[in-house]
Protein backbone atom coordinates (compact mmCIF):
# COMPACT_ATOMS: atom_id res chain seq x y z
CA UNK A 1 0.00 0.00 0.00
CA UNK A 2 2.67 2.73 1.17
CA UNK A 3 4.52 1.45 -2.40
CA UNK A 4 1.85 2.63 -4.27
CA UNK A 5 1.86 6.03 -2.38
CA UNK A 6 4.87 6.74 -3.23
CA UNK A 7 4.83 5.80 -6.68
CA UNK A 8 1.55 7.95 -7.17
CA UNK A 9 3.25 10.52 -5.61
CA UNK A 10 6.47 10.45 -7.44
CA UNK A 11 4.36 10.00 -10.76
CA UNK A 12 2.67 12.80 -9.49
CA UNK A 13 5.81 15.06 -9.11
CA UNK A 14 7.25 14.18 -12.25
CA UNK A 15 4.12 15.29 -14.01
CA UNK A 16 4.56 18.50 -12.31
CA UNK A 17 7.76 19.29 -13.25
CA UNK A 18 7.52 18.51 -16.79
CA UNK A 19 3.83 21.02 -16.81
CA UNK A 20 5.49 23.47 -15.13
CA UNK A 21 9.33 23.40 -17.49
CA UNK A 22 6.91 23.27 -20.92
CA UNK A 23 3.87 25.79 -19.17
CA UNK A 24 7.08 27.90 -18.80
CA UNK A 25 8.90 27.49 -22.47
CA UNK A 26 4.56 27.90 -23.86
CA UNK A 27 4.02 30.89 -22.11
CA UNK A 28 7.97 32.49 -23.02
CA UNK A 29 8.15 31.41 -26.78
CA UNK A 30 4.77 30.68 -28.06
CA UNK A 31 3.27 34.23 -27.33
CA UNK A 32 4.76 35.57 -30.29
CA UNK A 33 3.52 34.83 -33.98
CA UNK A 34 6.74 35.14 -35.88
CA UNK A 35 9.68 33.13 -35.45
CA UNK A 36 12.39 33.99 -33.74
CA UNK A 37 15.11 35.05 -35.81
CA UNK A 38 17.83 36.16 -33.87
CA UNK A 39 21.02 38.14 -35.72
CA UNK A 40 24.58 39.74 -35.15
CA UNK A 41 23.24 43.71 -34.34
CA UNK A 42 23.65 46.16 -37.66
CA UNK A 43 22.86 49.49 -38.68
CA UNK A 44 22.51 50.76 -42.02
CA UNK A 45 21.76 54.45 -43.80
CA UNK A 46 20.07 54.82 -46.87
CA UNK A 47 17.60 57.56 -48.85
CA UNK A 48 13.93 57.32 -48.69
CA UNK A 49 11.42 58.10 -50.81
CA UNK A 50 11.43 61.38 -49.75
CA UNK A 51 15.04 62.46 -50.58
CA UNK A 52 16.36 62.52 -47.01
CA UNK A 53 18.83 60.45 -45.49
CA UNK A 54 16.88 56.92 -42.99
CA UNK A 55 19.43 55.67 -40.02
CA UNK A 56 18.43 52.39 -38.37
CA UNK A 57 19.79 53.56 -35.36
CA UNK A 58 17.45 56.96 -35.68
CA UNK A 59 15.09 55.04 -34.80
CA UNK A 60 15.03 53.26 -31.89
CA UNK A 61 12.30 52.71 -29.39
CA UNK A 62 10.47 52.05 -32.42
CA UNK A 63 9.29 48.41 -33.73
CA UNK A 64 10.21 47.96 -37.78
CA UNK A 65 8.91 45.83 -39.84
CA UNK A 66 11.43 45.42 -43.11
CA UNK A 67 10.82 44.30 -46.39
CA UNK A 68 12.55 43.42 -49.77
CA UNK A 69 10.79 44.14 -53.11
CA UNK A 70 10.64 46.37 -56.44
CA UNK A 71 8.44 48.51 -57.99
CA UNK A 72 7.91 46.49 -61.12
CA UNK A 73 6.93 43.18 -58.97
CA UNK A 74 2.77 42.59 -59.59
CA UNK A 75 2.16 39.92 -57.02
CA UNK A 76 4.42 39.61 -54.13
CA UNK A 77 5.49 43.12 -53.38
CA UNK A 78 2.36 44.64 -53.27
CA UNK A 79 0.36 41.89 -51.78
CA UNK A 80 3.11 42.06 -48.96
CA UNK A 81 3.13 46.10 -49.17
CA UNK A 82 -0.87 46.11 -48.78
CA UNK A 83 -0.68 44.05 -45.25
CA UNK A 84 1.98 45.88 -44.31
CA UNK A 85 -0.38 48.61 -44.73
CA UNK A 86 -3.28 47.12 -42.66
CA UNK A 87 -0.55 46.19 -39.49
CA UNK A 88 0.01 49.85 -39.67
CA UNK A 89 -3.60 50.52 -39.02
CA UNK A 90 -4.11 48.21 -36.87
CA UNK A 91 -1.32 49.25 -34.71
CA UNK A 92 -2.38 52.55 -35.17
CA UNK A 93 0.61 54.56 -33.07
CA UNK A 94 3.62 56.23 -34.74
CA UNK A 95 5.44 53.73 -32.57
CA UNK A 96 5.92 51.56 -35.75
CA UNK A 97 7.28 51.81 -39.09
CA UNK A 98 7.63 50.26 -41.90
CA UNK A 99 10.29 49.69 -44.33
CA UNK A 100 10.24 49.22 -48.14
CA UNK A 101 13.60 48.43 -49.34
CA UNK A 102 14.39 48.45 -52.94
CA UNK A 103 16.52 44.90 -54.71
CA UNK A 104 15.93 46.90 -57.85
CA UNK A 105 18.21 50.56 -57.18
CA UNK A 106 18.80 50.94 -61.12
CA UNK A 107 14.85 51.67 -61.69
CA UNK A 108 13.19 52.37 -58.49
CA UNK A 109 14.87 55.65 -58.32
CA UNK A 110 13.77 57.60 -55.40
CA UNK A 111 10.80 59.83 -57.58
CA UNK A 112 9.86 56.61 -58.50
CA UNK A 113 9.38 55.08 -54.50
CA UNK A 114 8.29 58.46 -53.91
CA UNK A 115 4.90 57.94 -55.64
CA UNK A 116 4.82 54.10 -55.50
CA UNK A 117 4.75 53.69 -51.91
CA UNK A 118 2.40 56.24 -50.18
CA UNK A 119 -0.39 54.20 -52.53
CA UNK A 120 -0.03 51.31 -49.91
CA UNK A 121 0.12 53.56 -46.45
CA UNK A 122 1.73 56.98 -45.68
CA UNK A 123 3.79 55.46 -42.64
CA UNK A 124 5.41 52.92 -45.22
CA UNK A 125 8.62 54.41 -45.80
CA UNK A 126 10.60 53.36 -49.08
CA UNK A 127 14.41 53.09 -49.13
CA UNK A 128 16.83 52.81 -52.04
CA UNK A 129 20.76 52.88 -51.88
CA UNK A 130 23.62 51.66 -54.21
CA UNK A 131 23.46 47.74 -55.16
CA UNK A 132 26.31 47.32 -52.26
CA UNK A 133 24.10 48.77 -49.41
CA UNK A 134 21.44 46.64 -50.29
CA UNK A 135 23.56 43.91 -50.79
CA UNK A 136 24.88 44.35 -47.08
CA UNK A 137 20.95 44.74 -45.21
CA UNK A 138 20.35 42.15 -47.06
CA UNK A 139 23.38 39.90 -45.68
CA UNK A 140 22.67 41.33 -42.13
CA UNK A 141 19.30 39.87 -42.97
CA UNK A 142 20.63 36.64 -43.72
CA UNK A 143 18.68 36.88 -47.45
CA UNK A 144 19.40 37.85 -51.42
CA UNK A 145 18.69 38.78 -54.10
CA UNK A 146 19.71 38.75 -57.51
CA UNK A 147 18.50 39.66 -60.97
CA UNK A 148 16.48 37.42 -63.53
CA UNK A 149 17.20 38.42 -67.20
CA UNK A 150 13.93 38.43 -68.93
CA UNK A 151 13.79 38.87 -72.94
CA UNK A 152 15.28 41.79 -73.32
CA UNK A 153 18.18 44.35 -71.68
CA UNK A 154 15.09 45.81 -69.65
CA UNK A 155 13.10 43.29 -68.80
CA UNK A 156 13.78 41.38 -65.87
CA UNK A 157 12.94 40.69 -62.16
CA UNK A 158 14.44 40.47 -59.10
CA UNK A 159 14.15 37.53 -56.56
CA UNK A 160 14.47 38.21 -53.29
CA UNK A 161 12.97 37.45 -49.99
CA UNK A 162 9.18 37.96 -49.24
CA UNK A 163 9.62 37.69 -45.73
CA UNK A 164 8.97 40.30 -43.45
CA UNK A 165 11.65 41.15 -40.57
CA UNK A 166 11.10 42.62 -37.21
CA UNK A 167 13.86 44.96 -35.86
CA UNK A 168 12.49 45.27 -32.22
CA UNK A 169 12.79 48.70 -29.90
CA UNK A 170 16.18 48.05 -28.62
CA UNK A 171 17.32 48.21 -32.28
CA UNK A 172 17.67 44.01 -32.30
CA UNK A 173 16.62 41.54 -35.34
CA UNK A 174 14.11 39.85 -33.58
CA UNK A 175 11.43 37.93 -35.78
CA UNK A 176 10.76 36.39 -39.53
CA UNK A 177 7.90 36.51 -40.87
CA UNK A 178 7.79 33.66 -43.71
CA UNK A 179 5.53 33.66 -46.26
CA UNK A 180 2.74 31.64 -45.12
CA UNK A 181 3.12 33.94 -42.09
CA UNK A 182 1.80 37.34 -43.09
CA UNK A 183 -1.23 37.67 -41.58
CA UNK A 184 -1.50 41.56 -40.66
CA UNK A 185 -3.71 40.81 -37.27
CA UNK A 186 -1.43 38.35 -35.62
CA UNK A 187 1.90 40.37 -36.66
CA UNK A 188 -0.13 43.71 -35.75
CA UNK A 189 -0.74 41.68 -32.07
CA UNK A 190 3.10 40.75 -31.87
CA UNK A 191 4.16 44.53 -32.58
CA UNK A 192 1.75 45.92 -29.97
CA UNK A 193 3.19 43.21 -27.13
CA UNK A 194 6.43 44.86 -27.77
CA UNK A 195 5.12 48.29 -27.59
CA UNK A 196 3.84 47.68 -24.55
CA UNK B 1 -47.09 4.15 -82.15
CA UNK B 2 -43.55 2.95 -82.12
CA UNK B 3 -42.79 6.36 -84.20
CA UNK B 4 -44.72 8.33 -81.82
CA UNK B 5 -42.55 6.61 -78.73
CA UNK B 6 -39.44 6.91 -80.92
CA UNK B 7 -40.07 11.25 -81.33
CA UNK B 8 -41.14 11.58 -77.87
CA UNK B 9 -37.56 9.72 -76.65
CA UNK B 10 -35.89 12.37 -79.43
CA UNK B 11 -37.92 15.27 -78.48
CA UNK B 12 -36.48 14.63 -74.49
CA UNK B 13 -33.34 13.94 -75.53
CA UNK B 14 -32.64 17.28 -77.28
CA UNK B 15 -34.57 19.48 -74.45
CA UNK B 16 -32.49 17.42 -71.81
CA UNK B 17 -29.24 17.36 -73.33
CA UNK B 18 -28.67 20.94 -73.88
CA UNK B 19 -29.00 21.63 -69.88
CA UNK B 20 -26.29 18.39 -69.24
CA UNK B 21 -23.85 20.03 -71.71
CA UNK B 22 -24.04 23.45 -69.98
CA UNK B 23 -23.41 22.00 -66.59
CA UNK B 24 -20.45 20.73 -67.66
CA UNK B 25 -18.88 24.20 -69.07
CA UNK B 26 -15.54 25.68 -67.82
CA UNK B 27 -16.29 29.05 -66.01
CA UNK B 28 -14.83 31.54 -64.11
CA UNK B 29 -15.33 33.03 -60.65
CA UNK B 30 -14.28 36.23 -58.70
CA UNK B 31 -12.13 37.69 -60.74
CA UNK B 32 -9.89 40.55 -59.65
CA UNK B 33 -7.07 42.80 -61.23
CA UNK B 34 -5.28 44.64 -58.09
CA UNK B 35 -4.72 48.83 -58.97
CA UNK B 36 -1.50 49.48 -60.08
CA UNK B 37 -0.26 52.15 -57.60
CA UNK B 38 0.99 55.20 -59.28
CA UNK B 39 4.59 54.62 -61.48
CA UNK B 40 3.60 50.78 -62.05
CA UNK B 41 2.94 49.76 -65.38
CA UNK B 42 2.82 45.83 -64.17
CA UNK B 43 -0.09 44.27 -62.14
CA UNK B 44 -1.35 41.49 -62.00
CA UNK B 45 -5.46 39.53 -62.22
CA UNK B 46 -6.47 36.82 -60.37
CA UNK B 47 -9.81 34.49 -60.59
CA UNK B 48 -11.04 30.83 -59.94
CA UNK B 49 -11.53 28.34 -62.61
CA UNK B 50 -14.00 25.84 -62.64
CA UNK B 51 -14.09 22.75 -64.63
CA UNK B 52 -16.87 20.51 -64.34
CA UNK B 53 -16.85 18.89 -66.89
CA UNK B 54 -15.47 15.47 -67.72
CA UNK B 55 -12.42 16.26 -69.76
CA UNK B 56 -9.55 18.30 -68.46
CA UNK B 57 -9.01 21.88 -70.13
CA UNK B 58 -5.99 23.98 -70.27
CA UNK B 59 -6.05 28.01 -69.97
CA UNK B 60 -3.78 29.37 -72.51
CA UNK B 61 -4.01 33.00 -72.37
CA UNK B 62 -5.56 35.92 -70.51
CA UNK B 63 -5.65 38.83 -72.59
CA UNK B 64 -6.61 42.25 -71.32
CA UNK B 65 -7.40 45.40 -73.69
CA UNK B 66 -5.93 47.22 -71.10
CA UNK B 67 -2.42 45.88 -71.57
CA UNK B 68 0.35 46.26 -74.03
CA UNK B 69 1.11 41.95 -73.14
CA UNK B 70 -0.19 39.59 -70.73
CA UNK B 71 1.17 36.19 -69.77
CA UNK B 72 0.43 33.94 -67.25
CA UNK B 73 3.02 33.38 -64.66
CA UNK B 74 3.40 31.45 -61.31
CA UNK B 75 5.36 32.60 -58.17
CA UNK B 76 7.53 29.98 -56.67
CA UNK B 77 9.93 29.56 -53.49
CA UNK B 78 13.66 29.22 -54.61
CA UNK B 79 15.26 28.44 -51.25
CA UNK B 80 14.12 31.48 -49.08
CA UNK B 81 13.52 33.59 -51.81
CA UNK B 82 10.48 34.56 -54.33
CA UNK B 83 10.61 33.72 -57.99
CA UNK B 84 8.39 34.77 -60.81
CA UNK B 85 8.14 32.25 -63.65
CA UNK B 86 6.11 31.93 -67.24
CA UNK B 87 4.30 29.02 -67.40
CA UNK B 88 2.89 28.31 -71.05
CA UNK B 89 -0.76 27.12 -69.96
CA UNK B 90 -2.39 26.43 -66.53
CA UNK B 91 -4.41 23.19 -66.55
CA UNK B 92 -7.63 22.59 -65.34
CA UNK B 93 -8.14 19.00 -64.28
CA UNK B 94 -11.24 17.39 -65.02
CA UNK B 95 -14.06 17.94 -61.94
CA UNK B 96 -11.56 20.38 -60.50
CA UNK B 97 -11.22 23.81 -59.89
CA UNK B 98 -7.90 26.15 -59.75
CA UNK B 99 -6.86 29.08 -58.81
CA UNK B 100 -5.16 32.03 -59.71
CA UNK B 101 -4.09 34.09 -56.56
CA UNK B 102 -1.67 36.20 -54.60
CA UNK B 103 1.57 34.29 -54.28
CA UNK B 104 0.80 31.54 -56.21
CA UNK B 105 -0.79 31.50 -60.24
CA UNK B 106 -1.46 35.04 -61.78
CA UNK B 107 -1.94 36.65 -64.82
CA UNK B 108 0.86 39.30 -65.34
CA UNK B 109 0.00 42.88 -67.21
CA UNK B 110 2.52 44.44 -68.85
CA UNK B 111 2.33 47.70 -70.55
CA UNK B 112 -0.69 49.01 -68.83
CA UNK B 113 -2.35 52.01 -70.11
CA UNK B 114 -2.38 54.96 -68.18
CA UNK B 115 -4.98 54.39 -65.83
CA UNK B 116 -7.25 51.24 -65.34
CA UNK B 117 -9.88 52.25 -63.39
CA UNK B 118 -13.26 50.16 -61.67
CA UNK B 119 -12.90 47.39 -64.01
CA UNK B 120 -11.29 45.77 -66.91
CA UNK B 121 -12.25 43.11 -69.52
CA UNK B 122 -10.71 39.82 -69.54
CA UNK B 123 -10.43 37.74 -72.39
CA UNK B 124 -9.64 33.33 -71.65
CA UNK B 125 -8.43 31.42 -73.64
CA UNK B 126 -8.92 27.50 -73.72
CA UNK B 127 -6.84 24.45 -75.04
CA UNK B 128 -10.74 23.15 -75.90
CA UNK B 129 -10.95 26.13 -77.75
CA UNK B 130 -13.76 27.70 -75.21
CA UNK B 131 -12.73 31.19 -74.89
CA UNK B 132 -14.73 33.29 -72.12
CA UNK B 133 -14.65 36.68 -71.81
CA UNK B 134 -15.41 38.60 -68.33
CA UNK B 135 -15.45 41.51 -66.40
CA UNK B 136 -13.21 41.99 -63.53
CA UNK B 137 -13.34 44.79 -60.47
CA UNK B 138 -10.04 46.77 -60.11
CA UNK B 139 -9.41 46.78 -56.44
CA UNK B 140 -7.14 48.92 -54.08
CA UNK B 141 -5.03 48.04 -51.78
CA UNK B 142 -7.43 47.59 -48.36
CA UNK B 143 -9.81 45.32 -50.58
CA UNK B 144 -7.15 43.46 -52.33
CA UNK B 145 -5.89 42.84 -49.17
CA UNK B 146 -8.54 40.76 -47.96
CA UNK B 147 -9.30 38.97 -51.15
CA UNK B 148 -5.39 37.77 -50.47
CA UNK B 149 -6.05 36.06 -46.91
CA UNK B 150 -9.33 34.14 -48.62
CA UNK B 151 -7.09 31.62 -50.19
CA UNK B 152 -4.75 31.08 -46.99
CU1 LIG C 1 4.24 37.79 -62.65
Amino acid sequence: MKRHYLVLTALALIALVWVAIFGFLGTDKGSFYGDEYPRPAFDFSLTDHQNREFSLSDHSGKVILLNFGFTNCPDVCPTTLGMLGEVLDLVGDEGAVALFITVDPERDTVAKLGVYVPFFHDRIIGLTGSQQEIKQVNDACGTFYSKEQGASESDYGVVHSPAVYLIDPGGEMMLRYPKEKLDPKKIAGDVKRLLL
Amino acid sequence: MNVKKALIVLAVFFLVAPLAWSKGEISVKDPWVRQNPPGASVTAAYMVIENPAAAGDELLEVSCSCSASSSLHVTEMREDSMAMKKVASIEVPAGESVALSPGGYHVMLEGLSSDIKESVILELKFRSGARISVTAPVLDPPEATRRSHHHH
